[in-house]
């Protein structure tokens, strides 16, 4: 998992070109959005399944508004920006930290309330891969954001 | 440049998407793809979450 996160994280930033910091957290929350997106996709299509209840499907739904809410406010923030100054940094940072700590608590939960019987149930196991996959490209794409406004 | 720029911000008083172009003529580098960038991120934003909140609007906590 964490190789995959690092190998993520590395294409994202060779992506991004890592020259212009404006352009690169610009990059990195168009990624967030869309695999959000692809999150959405996932737990939605598991709930018409009945893979999920519709209280787990409510929490991961609530999750992921406010992460597109922080990213879509961040996303705003970097529009009328024409260079990154100390402030605006941090203003951004204040937007996306609370966005990325959810995002980490979300992919603990899951690995530990998720029982062993369901990774092992092909359906369930199939949502769980995809669900994860999902998310840990949102925590690398919130990240490399992250990475792109602090340097 | 200067009277590009204030002719442009003219026609943005009637047009809201001129914004973006005041804002790509601003940008020194990579400006295109930037607004670009930001306009899609935005529009995906927005989607993700009227489908989020269009589906907890129907299946509120009983």
């Amino acid at each position: 998992m964490k190789r995959t996160l690092c190998l993520l994280l590395l294409v994202t930033l060779v992506s991004t070109g890592c020259t212009d910091n404006l352009k690169a957290a610009a990059q990195a929350l168009d990624e967030t959005a869309k695999a959000v997106g692809v999150f959405e996709s996932v737990v939605l299509n598991a709930n018409l399944n009945h893979l999920l209840s519709d209280d787990t499907t409510r929490a991961l739904l609530t999750f992921s508004s406010d992460i597109s809410t922080a990213g879509k406010n961040a996303t705003d923030a970097v529009r009328g920006m024409t260079s990154l100054t100390a402030q605006k940094r941090t203003d951004l940072l204040s937007l996306l930290g609370p966005a990325l700590i959810s995002v980490n608590k979300t992919i603990s939960d899951l690995s530990v309330t998720v029982p062993s019987s369901l990774t092992t149930d092909p359906r369930t196991g199939k949502f769980i891969t995809d669900v994860q996959a999902a998310l840990t490209l949102i925590q690398t794409s919130l990240t490399a954001a992250q990475i792109a406004l602090r340097n | 440049m200067e009277t590009a720029l204030a002719l442009v911000q003219l026609f943005n008083l009637a047009s809201p998407a001129v914004a973006d172009l005041v804002l790509m003529i601003r940008k020194k580098d990579g400006g295109v793809t930037i607004v670009a960038l930001l306009d899609e991120a935005s529009a995906q934003y927005q989607d993700n979450i009227n489908k989020a909140q269009d589906w907890l609007a129907l299946h509120k906590k009983a």
